[in-house]
């Protein structure tokens, strides 16, 4: 089964926006010179381009829709070896293929440090950074890691900000490079030796059970809830 | 020491988490229909209850434990390298490791080093002639895609706290090998400190569990909750934003980053439901929600809903509630 992105609207994922704020707050607090690199159609350059009108100084779209997060995992790392970095940022989850894989596999692919679920981000100098992250469960851990690294932030509370609008008009003027397999040094036939997945079948998740809505007013809804609840017990 | 299928246990304070007993479950049947060996690998110091544990109740065929101070404490750097050095010695065709957050980077990190395909957060996982088909969440959670992967490569699959499997499983002669494994270097990363849980409260034993989110925009307006909690006899609870406001503390949270639940009711107010939260409280035998988005995911999973605004129906909820006490003579928290 073929499966099209078309009817889905293109928008950053919130981890990764989270991401992005903490990059900027780098930027702020210590100077930083910001990429902001993703892997997709021309229709994902609406994102660079937000990010462009956030506070990023560049923008590189890798082309084309990829499905299979190893394959992303592999392009992206492609590209970010051709770039000088001590950080590479992401979030922790997509809303569409949740798997939460790409960016330790891109970590994995350019041999650098990494931690998932980074709660703070502390340059501590001398090509460390120290960092907070969850191990989940309700355990924490306080790591310093060798630069390069590669950090998943976690969605937090820290507040999102929202470009000027004039911003954003000049960053849609702004044209983004877009890499080709052959700028990373790769063929179709590269790809299609590691292409060992395939989406057999997608479908809206079953409801597993009737859903009771309850409507009326607030003492109607309340009265339904409290026996439901009695019932369960 | 070849076996196929090789499970990543999950461990954390030096306990076997259940989830692994879970991911042998999805093992099993796959072992039984390809007439493949299903072995544990075990990494930690001190870990004889655990092997105990494990080869004494004979589930496995092989349990592989690398049992070292350097393993003592979980340090991404070090616990790849060596579960990868293992992996090259065992040559599975199949590893599975739990979607937790050392599992996602235990994972993600293998499969480059392996040239193994990986398939993360997965619900279930069968045997096919040529591989594997899973079944896995996608494009938040409204939709459920089955994959197929070739086995013409290793394979890693994460599995889902959500997953269910029954473990009902066979009794194999266990075998016991305990691995040496070269120290790699220097570790790029230094753990400076781990804290462990601070259980002060513990929401896992509680019969309701009342919790909120987003919607709750004011750390006053928490304590009407926590009336509301203690009068139906449950216990408050909270998805992310509210535990990252700090307006209750970490023992509260529910999901991924917390811990899971599985109460006679979940009440969940105002909670939107992401996925990292849904892991925690999905397998509640009565999901009540109340939200006023109708497209929210926490509808997706709930069993009784209610899209209305959340402060409307608190202090009714509440009185009522209340008042029910008073009747039967019982006081507030049971």
């Amino acid at each position: 089964m073929e499966v099209s992105v078309e009817t889905l609207s293109m928008i950053i994922n919130e981890s990764d926006e989270h991401a992005l704020e903490q990059a900027l707050a780098l930027k702020k607090n210590i100077g930083a010179t910001v990429t902001v690199i993703t892997v997709g159609s021309v229709k994902s350059q609406d994102v660079l381009q937000r990010s462009l009108a956030k506070g990023a100084d560049g923008a590189i779209r890798v082309d084309g829709d990829e499905f299979d997060p190893n394959i992303t995992a592999l392009k992206l790392s492609r590209a970010i070896q051709r770039l000088n970095y001590d950080l590479i940022l992401t979030g922790v989850e997509s809303l569409d293929g949740m798997s939460s894989q790409v960016a330790i596999s891109v970590a994995a692919h350019l041999q650098a440090p990494f931690a998932y679920a980074v709660t703070r981000i502390d340059p501590a100098g001398s090509g460390t950074v120290r960092i907070d992250r969850e191990l989940g469960g309700g355990r924490y851990q306080t790591l310093e890691m060798a630069m390069p690294a590669l950090l998943s932030v976690q969605s937090g509370s820290g507040t999102l900000t929202y470009p000027a609008a004039a911003k954003l008009v000049q960053a849609r003027r702004r044209p983004i490079p877009s890499w080709s397999l052959a700028d990373l040094g790769m063929s179709q036939d590269d790809l299609a030796a590691q292409r060992r997945t395939r989406i057999v079948d997608i479908r809206p998740r079953d409801s597993r059970h009737e859903m009771d809505w309850l409507t009326g007013t607030a003492e109607e809804i309340a009265d339904r809830i409290l026996s439901r609840i009695d019932e369960a017990l | 020491m070849h076996c196929e299928i090789v499970i990543v246990a999950e461990c954390n304070e030096g306990e076997l988490d259940p989830i692994t007993l879970d991911l042998i479950a999805w093992g099993c049947p796959v072992a039984q229909e390809k007439d493949w060996a299903i072995g544990v690998l075990v990494l930690g110091f001190g870990l004889d209850p655990i092997i105990q544990q494990l080869a004494g109740q004979g589930m496995v065929d092989h349990l592989f434990a690398v049992d070292n101070p350097r393993f003592e404490t979980y340090n991404s750097s070090v616990y790849v390298n060596a579960i990868a050095n293992a992996i090259r010695e065992i040559k599975p065709e199949l590893i599975l490791t739990a979607h937790s957050y050392t599992g996602i980077e235990i994972a993600a990190a293998l499969a480059p080093l392996l040239n193994a395909s990986l398939v993360a957060n997965c619900h279930s996982i069968e045997a096919a002639d040529d591989g594997f088909l899973v079944t896995r969440s996608m494009f938040a959670a409204k939709f459920v895609a089955t994959i197929a992967v070739a086995g013409t490569h290793p394979v890693l699959i994460t599995m889902s706290r959500e997953s269910s499997v029954v473990r009902s499983l066979a009794t194999r002669n266990c075998q016991l090998h305990r691995l040496q494994l070269p120290s790699h270097g220097e570790a790029q990363i230094t753990v400076v400190s781990t804290s462990a849980p601070s259980r002060t409260e513990d929401i896992t034993k509680a019969k309701i569990v009342v919790a909120i989110g987003r919607a709750i925009s004011h750390e006053s307006q928490i304590e009407s909750f926590r009336q509301l909690a203690s009068a139906l006899g449950g216990v408050i609870a909270a998805s992310r934003p509210i535990v990252d406001l700090g307006w209750l503390n970490s023992d509260h949270q529910v999901g991924l980053s917390g811990v899971t639940v599985k109460p006679k009711v979940y009440l969940a107010l105002g909670i939107s439901g992401s996925a990292q939260h849904i892991v925690g409280m999905n397998q509640s035998r009565l999901i009540i929600a109340i939200n006023n988005d109708a497209s929210a995911p926490i509808f997706q999973f709930a069993h009784c809903g209610a899209v209305a605004d959340v402060f409307e129906i608190l202090p009714v909820l509440l009185e009522k509630s209340m008042s029910k006490n008073l009747d039967r003579g019982t006081g507030p928290a049971r």
